[in-house]
């Protein structure tokens, strides 16, 4: 896939647009999804991830091709999730979201002894509930997890979207497991 | 209270990086010690919960607005001039 990438980027370079259409097509649910997952909406997720592409595109020529593509274009995205969560009111979407009463509740009633429920409502309802705990990590915690855990990549590709030593992201993901951990133990 | 050293090792283990010397540390000490075995058992159960969230797709036009979002350089340049 890397080097179909590479191909269509120095056809970007050239000036041949449409070749990035087909880089957008590659890219785009896992941008998506990162950026749904960093920020719990649809609407800023969708809004964020084309402003990621579009820099890709802008910045398309500093891009060094020795390196992975797909490292660059999720560094670019999750700074600017990063920074948009950031410009946030601190916890406007949770205080929107705690509201309601889905999730957790029905789950504290059933003994910690009992299988899974596996009803598809239900499922969503644990989905829902891990969701919110996810966004209620702060934001280098959460990114962290979110790229180990949702994108399942590898600690030292993390550690260069991130532009952190190993140690550093390490000790992120350990302690958004543990903060996620206290708050997921009773479902 | 369980040494903190307790607690690296989970990490250690869950990040795959464990040598066979701590894995039997690590082992032994769950076997004799019900609270850390419970927090160890927390904490792959949060993992398979995280990875358990669905994969999400972009919406439909998703491609088309980027592609409609780019700075078209070349026809700004001839209205420019």
């Amino acid at each position: 896939m890397e080097a179909v990438v590479k191909k269509r980027i120095k056809q970007v370079i050239k000036g041949d647009q449409d070749a990035f259409g087909e880089i957008v097509e590659l890219y785009k649910n896992s941008i998506y999804q990162l950026c749904y997952r960093m920020l719990g909406n649809r609407h800023e997720a969708e809004d964020i991830a084309q402003e990621a592409f579009i820099r890709a595109f802008i910045n398309i020529k500093s891009f060094n091709q020795d390196l992975k593509f797909s490292t660059w274009l999720f560094r670019i995205a999750t700074n600017l999730c990063i920074d948009r969560m950031r410009k946030k009111k601190p916890d406007y979407y949770l205080d929107a979201e705690v509201s309601g009463t889905e999730g957790l509740t029905m789950y504290s009633q059933i003994p910690s002894n009992s299988p899974l429920p596996e009803s598809e409502l239900e499922s969503l309802e644990l989905h829902d509930t891990v969701q919110k705990e996810i966004l209620k990590l702060p934001d280098k915690y959460r990114a962290a997890i979110v790229l180990k855990y949702i994108e399942e990549l590898s600690l030292n590709e993390i550690s260069e979207i991130l532009d952190l030593p190993l140690g550093t992201v390490k000790t992120r993901i350990h302690r958004g497991r543990e903060a996620l951990r206290q708050q997921l133990r009773y479902v | 209270m369980c040494p903190e050293q307790i607690i690296e090792l989970m990490h250690d283990f869950l990040d795959e990086e464990m040598n066979s010397q701590n894995e039997m540390v690590l082992r032994e000490h769950l076997l004799s010690c019900k609270e850390c075995e419970a927090i160890f058992n927390e904490l792959k159960k949060t993992i398979a919960f995280v990875k358990s969230t669905p994969s999400i797709k972009a919406p439909a036009n998703f491609t088309v607005d980027v592609m409609n979002r780019l700075p078209k350089e070349k026809k700004k340049v001839g209205i420019q001039r």
